[in-house]
């Protein structure tokens, strides 16, 4: 039940996406800064990236939802507060914990570096050969579906057990992403669980394999 | 199974027997089918509109132009009730956008809701509301979903009392809490209620719509479509022919006539994004309505489907 349809989630991410620029660059600035430390990790790695996904999470906590989305759909508060507390769990468990990254040499670092790469553009390219254009295009650090896979497949990067705790927002986003594209014919909601199937996958791979 | 027409209230067994009748002066004359609000004796064209989803467009200029030519449409065939609530988003805007741009059609016949857990939050909120259609006062203030009704209900007696109202009502949807909205209706001073009564869904015919009847509620109907699902329940399914003796020529027509067709029905109101649609809307304003056997007739064939 969404109080809106599929031309005017194009048409709110559209002016979202005016409204907010020049965000767009500084954001995939800041992924693909994650990302390249994500492949080449350091001792300090692990925090930086860390602080990037959260204040991705923040943004859309503190921006998007309540600035832009409140308006069309009366849930924004509670996706905002949730993407907030996303945000804080990844400060605390990545940032505060100095949880390092580890060289991507396995299956799952390999994979989740190339699932990130490829949530940094595919739901823009979704958006873009689509109907709704790239002036709607869901752009990571600033739309809540493209962060939701970015962080899932970094987080696949990242030293000792699978980190659980940071798991069940972002699985209840790809729900919500779900529900929204079948009821809606909304191709960009509908890859993000998807997307974030091959993560999952090698969450649990990595999971079987540490025992 | 199929329940028709199980209500034995008088009044509404009168209202059906008048039905033919009704159905052949409208013919004669063209004019648009009203009810009367029984509190007060005004009447009301039975095609009204809703604007769940449709009138949710946020800020996008072009889509409000779209949305004001559906207000346009609606006006020029004789539309009158708009129902709107803060649970719509951007609705509210949206019309006040509308009907700034038609120049205030003063035909108009506002109907919005208050939907919050405080009472003391009712007041601030219908304000707002106000203020987004840019209307002087409602016609209609509602508790959307039966939400902290009796808190929200003490406001609107007394802003009814202060004129700040005309009418108050309760509100639900989906066929949901249909004992509690009974309950409210028997013992509350209500001039309307609103729940939802289609074709397929006819709960209501059992309690709510004769209890309307006697107690003197004026009723507007939600859901006329289930969305759009009852739309596609029936495109692509030619209409029978007998859909012409109540002058039905589309599905939609034949879909509200059915409603309207009730004697304790006030209003329906559908809502739809697109202008053409409304103007297939409103042509179930006018002309005969189905009689009771034609009713049942009309059940059966849309359940056969």
């Amino acid at each position: 039940m969404f109080p809106f349809d599929a031309e005017v989630l194009a048409s709110s991410y559209a002016l979202y996406n005016a409204a907010v620029w020049p965000a767009q660059p500084v954001a995939l600035a800041l992924a693909l800064a994650a990302l390249w430390l994500a492949a080449a990790p350091r001792a300090w790695s692990g925090r930086i990236v860390g602080a990037i996904l959260a204040a991705g999470w923040a943004w859309c906590g503190l921006v998007f939802f309540p600035q832009h989305f409140a308006a069309l759909d009366f849930m924004a508060p509670v996706y905002a507060g949730a993407f907030l507390l996303q945000a804080a769990l990844l400060l605390f468990s990545l940032v505060w914990r100095r949880r390092g990254l580890r060289a991507p040499g396995d299956a799952a670092g390999l994979g989740g570096l190339a699932l990130a790469a490829l949530a940094l553009f595919a739901l823009p390219l979704i958006s873009g050969l689509g109907g709704a254009g790239f002036a709607a295009a869901r752009i990571v650090g600033l739309a809540p579906g493209p962060t939701v896979l970015f962080t899932l497949a970094l987080l696949l990067l990242f030293e000792g057990r699978p980190p659980w705790l940071l798991l069940p927002i972002p699985l209840l986003w790809c729900g919500v992403a779900a529900v929204t594209g079948w009821a809606l014919s909304v191709p960009e909601s509908l890859a993000v669980p998807v997307l974030a199937l091959p993560s999952l996958a090698l969450f649990a791979w990595r999971a079987r394999a540490a025992k | 199974m199929t329940r028709y027409w199980q209500t034995s209230r008088r009044a509404v067994l009168g209202g059906l027997a008048a039905l033919p009748l009704a159905g052949r002066l409208a013919t004669a004359q063209e004019a648009p089918i009203t009810r009367t609000i029984p509190s007060s004796g005004e009447e009301l064209p039975v095609i009204g509109m809703g604007s769940w989803i449709t009138f949710n467009v946020g800020r996008d200029a072009r889509l409000r132009d779209a949305r004001a030519e559906v207000l346009r449409a609606f006006f020029d065939r004789g539309g009158r009730v708009i129902d709107c609530s803060p649970m719509y988003g951007t609705s509210a805007e949206v019309i006040g956008y509308g009907l700034e741009k038609l120049g205030r059609p003063p035909q108009l016949f506002s109907a919005s809701k208050v939907w919050t857990w405080l009472q003391s939050d009712g007041p601030e909120q219908m304000e707002e509301q106000r203020a987004a259609w840019g209307v002087e006062r409602f016609d209609l203030l509602q508790v959307h979903n039966l939400l902290n009704w009796d808190g929200h209900l003490e406001t609107l007696k007394q802003w009814k009392a202060e004129g700040r109202v005309r009418y108050l009502g309760i509100t639900t949807s989906h066929g949901s809490r249909h004992d509690e909205m009974e309950a409210v209706m028997q013992s509350q001073p209500l001039d309307f209620v609103q729940f939802t009564y289609n074709i397929l869904d006819r709960e209501a015919e059992e309690r709510l719509l004769p209890l309307a009847a006697d107690r003197g509620q004026a009723v507007l109907v939600n859901r006329p479509f289930r969305q759009k699902a009852l739309i596609r329940h029936v495109e692509g399914h030619p209409l029978p022919d007998w859909a012409a003796e109540f002058g039905a020529t589309t599905w939609p027509q034949f879909l509200l006539k059915f409603i309207v067709a009730h004697p304790a029905v006030t209003c329906v109101i559908p809502a739809t994004s697109r202008a053409d649609h409304m103007a297939e809307n409103m042509t179930a304003l006018s002309g005969p309505l189905p009689d009771q056997a034609l009713r049942r007739r009309m059940v059966d064939h849309v359940e056969s489907l």
